[in-house]
Formats: C-alpha cells, structure tokens, sequence
C-alpha cells in the first residue's frame, strides 16, 4: 500500500518590507461622514418626533374618551333632576300639598267692574261700584 | 476501493435549486397571500381585532305645553351573567338573591346555564348595580340601558301612551310618534387586542347616535288633572263604568285636556288590563243621542227649512213608520219655538223638523260634521264613528238619526261638533301635538290640521244663542252646567247604549257638552259617562262640566266675554215633571 504524501506547500512570494512614508495622509476619513451622522441625527429625531406625536394623539383619545363619558354622565345626571322637579310638580302632588296645608278651591268666582276699566259681561255682584268702594267695605 | 470524488460545483448548484426552489414557494405564498387572497385574509384579521357597537340613541323627551316633562328616558343598569365565566352558580346565587329579591333556586339555574349570556336584572338602579359589583363575583356584569319614566304617573296616560321593554311604542303618542322619538342609533368600530383593550393607533370609526325629537303636547296639566279628578268624582257618585272628559281650544283644535276612566299607570302598563290602556274617547264609539240634536237644527236652520222663532206644535209622542217616538216626560201638547225644542230636548220637535229636512240633508250635514270619518287627530286606533248611507236607511231611520241614535260617533268628533259650532262654523282638526324639538334644540311648531267651513257663521251663532238658552232658560235641561258670570252654551245628552256585539240597547250614556264663553267661544268641554244612576246628563254630566270648565277658564284667565242677548220666553207649562237637580222620570226614547 502507499503511503499518501502530503503535497508541498506552495511557496509564497516574499512580504514586502513595510515602511513609513513620512507626510503622509494616515487619518484621513471617509467622504461624507459628516453628512451621514447629520442625516442620522435628522432621521431621528424624525422618528422621535412621531412616535412622540403619536403618543400625544393616542393620550388625547383617551382624554377625548374621558369627557366624552364625564358628558354623559352629567347629562344624564340632568335627565335625572329634571325627573324630580316634573314629579315634584306633578299636579297631585300639589293638590295634595295644598290640602295639607289648608288651601281649598275657590267655589266661586267674580268680576268686579271697577271705574277706570269695564269687564264685558254679565255684572257681578256687587254691581257698578268701584274697586275702591268695594274694597273699602272689607274689613 | 476508488475515492468518490464530490464536484465541490455541483454540491453548490444542487443547494442553490434547492434555496431557489424554497424562496420560489415562499415567494409565491407571499403573493398569494398578500394578493390574491388579500382581501379574505384583511377581512379575517380584522374580526378577530375589530369590534362594531351599537350606540342607542335617547329617546326624546314629552312634555305639556308648559315644557314639563309628561315622559323622559333615563339610564339604569341591567344585570347579567356569562354563566361559563361563573365558577360556582350556587355561591353567586346565594349572594345574589337578597340583594336583587329574587328566588336562590331560579338565579342558581339561570347561573347553570349552558350560555355566554343571562339577565338577572333589567334597567335595575344604579345603586343596586353598584351593590352588586361590589360583591365582586365572577360572570357578573353590568350594562347601561335606557328606560321610560312618566313622573306625573297617570296624568294623561291615554294621550302620551307607553312603550314597551325596549323603548318601542306601544300606545298613545308614543306610539304615533315612535320613529320621531327613537332618533337614530350611532356606531362605535374600533380594534381591540386580544386581552380586549382597544389599540389606540387601530382602526376607528365613530358615528354618534342621534337623539329623538322632543315633543311638546297642546295638554295643560292643570287642566288635565282637573278634569281627571271631576271624572272619578262622578263616576263615584253617580255609580258609572267610565268615562270621558274633553277639553279644547275650538279655534285651533288644541287639545288641553283628555281624561279616560278607568285609566292606567304607564309605568306599569302591563300590571293594567288591555282594556283600560286604549283611548276610549278616540277608539270607543256610542250613539250621541240629544247631544246630536244640535247637528239637526243646524242642518234645518242651514236649509231654511225652520227659523229659531218659528213655532211648532209639539205633543209628548209621535208615531211614525210603525213606531212611536216619545218625549223624555210626559206632557200635554204643546205650542214652542224651534229654540225651545232644543232647549228641552224634545224628540218630538226635533223630529217634525227633521221629516221636512228630509234624510239626504240630514245625512249630507251629519257627514259635513265629521259623522263617520276621522277628525284629523291622527291617533293610533281612531275610529270613524258609524254613519250609514242614506240608500240603507229605514224608514224609522230619519227620526232615529235625528234625535242621534241609529248613528255612532267617538267622544272626541261629537265634541269637536260643538267646537265647529263655537268656532262660528268652522270645522278645525284637533290636536295633540304643538311642537318639537330635534336633536339640535330647533323647536319646530306642528302644523295645524286642516280647517273648512260647515255651516254659515250666521247659522253658527242662532244655534250658539239657543244653547245658552238651554244653560240659562228656566227650563232649559242644563241648568246644571251654567256658571256664575259666565254665558256658557252647550247641550244635555242621555242616550241609549248599544250592546256590544248584538242588536238592542241596554244601558245609557249620559253628556253634557258646551262652550264658554258663548260671546267669545274659548273652550269646549266634552262630558260623557257610561251608565251612571241616574241616567239624565244634566244631573251627572253637566255638574262635570261645570266644575271643569270654570276651573279652566279662570286657570287661562278667560273673561266673561262679550253677552249675547238670548231670545225666548218662559214656557207656558212646565215639560217636565221633575226639577232640573231633581230625579227625573226615565222615557224610553222609543218604543213599539
């Protein structure tokens, strides 16, 4: 059997020797750089911007959805007052009010004619005096 | 054995095809995904995150002429359950049932249920939802959901209705106006993740619901009350199954006030029988009797068949095609104006008019007087009243008719009648409805009904003159009804009733209906009962009517207007055998 010999190793060209050029431009950068960074920057504070709008836009929904349920709210707080004054002033409940308190219907009613000012109609006792003879005779 | 020798070139071809084969199918996944079936899978997306509600608009609010509100619609809480989030039925009911007042064993079973949702209980209190979130139990939810209140309870329940458990009209205005009250709903479509919060930044839509139109009603609620409490102090007294009381403007068919008994509580329509929910002085009809008598005269006065001064002959019955027609007491044969018959409601004299009217002008101004045809109210279930064709009358059908039996009418036309009459012969469709409101706050005023002239306006005040001499007269039949410093023109009415649903009479309505004041017509006021002991409208009507109509004169500060001078003289002999307050005989209106 043979014996696999590994090929030679290829022979490489020699290292050029380094030297230093004096005056040279070692540090020099990259054409547009600067340009890069500042647009960079700009993108930024782009994106920063509208991420910040959006948070701004997102809160005032929620605040818009805040007063818009605190509307309701007190509308329906009105709704509910205005219910009370109707059932307050319900017409039963004023008559039965009034009764406790001792008021009664008038059963009759009459039309004075007094002297400066003619009430059309059939004349009312007492007839033709004035307002003023009529009242003086209350007691 | 030889070497297999891997072409470093074909391995890398191979795995190419294979990458390229693999971004070709994801590739086209891509495009199928992204366009051709775009569309199905944007709409899928979207309703696993986007969510539509409906926002239900309030319903408008109802209010008397005085902008107080007569309905409105508030917000309570509705309590349910999603029994698959409640873990133990029987815990939660046993919490629940004290505080909602219900049975343990039927919470513990609607709890049990093999459903996302049950109501436990609807348009509850707030402060009873508020306890109940405060028991902090599982599955237990609450809603807002809008319900009805009538804070003047049943004040005027037959004109402004009720609705139903989900804000729909069921009766009255609330019926008639249901789609003007309900407004439109609005819609909320916002995304929501999968935890249920909405994403600020999704996609919404917001549309606001519309809120109904307001109604402002011709009622005054004084009036109304008023005229509510005179009819349940004379069906009391008087012992009567019902009744009606009308109050209104003639010159613009407003009307202020519409009492029904028996009557009910819209808050808890269902807690009342059908039948006392419906609308008798729009829906129910009888026969008018006397009351019609005026349509009579004006259509012989109109006609020149008879002037008011023209004397007539008049026994206590008369007999005519078979039958005999009757007085309402027995009296020796009299010599009296055409005036004075329908200031004593005599039968006979009005039907000796009637013979030379002749039925097709009897008929002719009965229809021109709205006999068999509606008001114009527009009122859900309205009914026409019954005036039957000429060609299809009996031969005892002119003096039938003419004394206001063998023709049906509702309260409200028999009352609108004398409006016409007041309103100098002008015929104005009533109303209930003044005004509304839209959503804006616009207030928008109805407009009137129609208005046409029946009778001349000439006609209109010889019959206006009449009436009063039936209020004023010594013996006029509705004395009862006269007020103190008032001239007040109207009419007594006791007819007989129908029996529903077959032939012949039994029973009796009793009216009164008039004017004040007769000068200056400015309200109508309509009594009727159903039944009463005793039977006669000027001892239980027209009492009613007065202690209604004087309270509504000097509610609306309505002096007494300019005085007619009414002509007529004393009867020579009394037609009657009984006072006007007295008991008086009952004379069947005919008999065989």
């Amino acid at each position: 059997m043979a014996v696999a010999r590994p090929r030679p190793r290829p022979v490489r060209p020699g290292r050029p020797r380094l030297t230093v050029i004096p005056g040279g431009r070692l540090h020099r950068r990259a054409p547009g750089v600067r340009f890069v960074v500042l647009a960079s920057l700009i993108i930024a504070v782009l994106v920063f911007g509208l991420v910040l709008l959006h948070i701004t836009l997102a809160q005032s929904s929620f605040e818009l959805h805040r007063v818009h349920g605190r509307v309701v709210e007190e509308e329906d707080r009105y709704r509910r007052m205005r219910y009370e004054i109707a059932r307050a002033e319900s017409p039963a409940k004023v008559a039965q009010a009034a009764a406790a308190a001792g008021l009664v219907v008038p059963e009759e009613q009459r039309y004075l004619i007094t002297s400066s000012a003619v009430a059309e109609g059939p004349p009312a006792e007492p007839g033709g005096e004035g307002l003023k003879a009529v009242l003086s005779k209350q007691p | 054995m030889a070497a297999v020798k891997f072409r470093p070139k074909l391995r890398l071809v191979v795995l190419m095809l294979l990458v390229w084969l693999g971004s070709a199918a994801v590739a086209g996944r891509l495009v199928w995904m992204q366009g051709l079936a775009s569309d199905r899978y944007t709409q899928l997306a979207a309703e696993q995150r986007v969510r539509r509600f409906v926002l239900p608009p309030q319903r408008g609010s109802i209010y008397d002429r005085d902008r107080v509100e007569l309905a409105i619609s508030m917000d309570m809480q509705t309590i349910f359950a999603n029994p698959r989030f409640v873990p133990d039925p029987q815990a939660a009911a046993e919490a629940l049932g004290p505080v909602l007042g219900l049975e343990v064993s039927m919470l513990e079973e609607k709890l049990s249920r093999e459903s996302g949702f049950v109501y436990l209980a609807r348009k509850a209190d707030p402060a009873l939802a508020e306890t109940v979130k405060g028991l902090r139990l599982p599955g237990i939810d609450t809603v807002a959901e809008s319900k009805r209140f009538y804070p003047a309870s049943k004040l005027a329940s037959h004109v402004v209705g009720f609705v139903g458990v989900d804000n729909e009209g069921l009766g009255g205005l609330e019926q008639r106006h249901d789609r003007l009250l309900t407004g439109t709903p609005g819609e909320v479509l916002m995304e929501r993740d999968p935890r249920g919060r909405p994403i600020p930044a999704g996609r919404s839509r917001f549309i606001p619901p519309t809120a109904g139109h307001d109604l402002i009603l011709a009622l005054d609620r004084q009036i109304q009350f008023t005229a509510e409490s005179a009819l349940v102090r004379a069906v009391e007294q008087f012992g009567a199954k019902g009744g009606t009381i009308i109050v209104m403007k003639p010159g613009s068919g407003e009307v202020l006030a519409l009492a029904n008994l028996p009557t009910f509580d819209p808050n808890e329509p269902g807690n009342a029988p059908a039948d006392t929910r419906r609308n008798r002085a729009v829906t129910d009809v009888y026969e008018p009797g006397s009351t019609s008598k005026v349509v009579t005269a004006a259509a012989a006065l109109e006609s020149h068949v008879i002037k008011a001064a023209d004397v007539l002959h008049v026994p206590d019955r008369i007999a005519l095609a078979g039958k005999v027609f009757n007085d309402w007491a027995p009296h020796p044969p009299l010599d009296i104006t055409f005036a004075q018959v329908i200031q004593q409601s005599s039968n006979v004299g009005t039907i000796k008019v009637a013979a030379k009217l002749g039925k097709e002008r009897l008929h002719e101004y009965m229809k021109k007087f709205g006999y068999g045809l509606s008001t114009g109210v527009e009122f859900p279930g309205e009914s026409r009243g019954m005036l039957p064709d000429p060609d299809a009358w009996w031969e005892t059908s002119l003096p039938t008719m003419a004394i206001g039996q063998g023709v049906a009418v509702t309260p409200l036309q028999i009352v609108n009648v004398y409006a016409t009459l007041a309103n100098g012969g002008v015929a104005v469709a009533p109303r209930f409805v003044l005004a509304t409101v839209d959503e804006r706050g616009t207030l928008k005023p109805s407009r009137p009904g129609g208005s046409r002239r029946v009778i001349a306006e000439e006609t209109a005040s010889v019959l206006t003159e009449i009436l009063v001499g039936a209020t004023e007269l010594r013996h006029g039949t509705g004395r009862n009804a006269a007020i103190d410093g008032y001239q007040v023109a109207g009419k007594t009415g006791s007819s007989q009733k129908v029996i529903e649903g077959q032939p012949g009479y039994s029973g009796y309505i009793s009216s009164f209906i008039g004017f004040a004041p007769a000068g200056d017509p400015r309200l109508v006021v309509g009594v009727i009962l159903d039944d009463p002991r005793p039977i006669w409208g000027s001892v239980t009507a027209a009492p009613a009517f007065k202690e209604v109509m004087q309270f509504a004169l000097r509610h609306l500060g309505i002096g007494p207007g300019p005085v007619l001078h009414v002509e007529g003289a004393p009867l020579p002999a009394p037609v009657r055998s009984g006072g006007a307050t007295g008991e008086e005989p009952a004379s069947p209106i005919a008999t065989d």
